[in-house]
């Protein structure tokens, strides 16, 4: 059996174009472990969910990959948006399940995580990862993307 | 060559560590404090040298894994783009994942920049004469009014 350490899945969206991705199993950098374990004591509120950092795949790979690669180009995720027959929903009538995108100050997408708690007064949970770091369960904006503009999501067919 | 000691790479290593894109990472780099030393005391043949170098080698911690970002962006800084070109030439160990996205972002946005050192601003004690903007006023006592 061949073990592939880095490469790309076959994967595209529902209208055939394919979705750059990347995803290394190689060990970590040594002073990653550590540097995540600092981001804890960071937001020491937020729910840090066990598991180890990984390169395998980053924040876009869990809201559109399912955990099994990393999407890093903005562009591919705008692609999926518009070719996945995902709809910009309000905040007002966010879902659990939805998906929430942090563009930044230039349109760029930073980040992006699955709502799974709403709460009162227009809060919400997000379960997102934080770059190679772990899987934080968090409040929509207690994360390192500051200064980002937040859109929601939802598939709807 | 590694990178002087005295050059701290900590907040960067933090948003490598964090950052899900290039573009993200290019930002954060850009307003951090390391490529601007780098770039101001390392000519553009220097950096590109040590680029070569640190992309080449597996990194061994995250510092070594910050570096050739952190000498794309000193050269980015610098007035000639050539240098930046050239060193996209260069294959990076594989664990430099967004690497060449990187370097690409810097190309595309590269502006010739010229860099003017300037002095310290030196107090001049002419400012500390009085103008007598402040000396005839006319003291009200609220109490009486």
């Amino acid at each position: 059996m061949i073990v592939k350490i880095r490469g790309n899945l076959s994967t595209e969206t529902r209208l055939g174009n394919l979705i750059d991705n990347y995803f290394d199993r190689s060990d970590l950098v040594p002073g990653t472990l550590m540097r995540c374990e600092s981001l804890k004591a960071q937001y020491p509120r937020e729910d840090h969910r066990r598991g180890v950092p990984s390169t395998s795949y980053n924040c876009h790979g869990l809201s559109f990959a399912s955990r099994r690669t990393g999407i890093s180009d903005p562009t591919v995720v705008r692609s999926i948006l518009q070719e996945d027959d995902y709809v910009k929903v309000d905040r007002a009538r966010l879902l659990t399940g939805d998906t929430v995108i942090y563009v930044d100050d230039q349109g760029d997408i930073v980040h992006s995580g699955i709502v799974v708690e709403i709460l009162q007064l227009g809060g919400a949970k997000v379960v997102s990862k934080w770059g190679d770091c772990h899987e934080v369960i968090h409040s929509l904006s207690e994360c390192p993307y500051p200064n980002t503009v937040k859109e929601f999501y939802r598939v709807c067919k | 060559m590694n990178i002087p000691d005295w050059i701290d790479t900590t907040n960067v290593e933090t948003n490598l560590v964090v950052a899900n894109t290039p573009n993200f990472i290019v930002r954060r780099i850009r307003e951090d404090k390391a490529p601007h030393l780098l770039s101001q005391n390392f000519s553009a043949e220097q950096l590109l040298k040590m680029y070569v170098e640190a992309s080449a080698k597996k990194p061994d911690n995250l510092r070594e894994l910050v570096t050739p970002y952190l000498l794309l962006s000193a050269l980015w800084l610098k007035t000639d783009i050539k240098y930046l070109r050239d060193a996209i030439v260069f294959s990076p160990h594989p664990q430099y994942k967004w690497l060449r996205a990187f370097a690409q972002i810097l190309i595309d946005t590269f502006r010739a920049t010229t860099v003017v050192r300037v002095g310290p601003h030196v107090l001049d004690n002419s400012v500390f004469v009085k103008s007598g903007s402040a000396v005839n006023y006319t003291s009200i006592d609220l109490s009486r009014q």
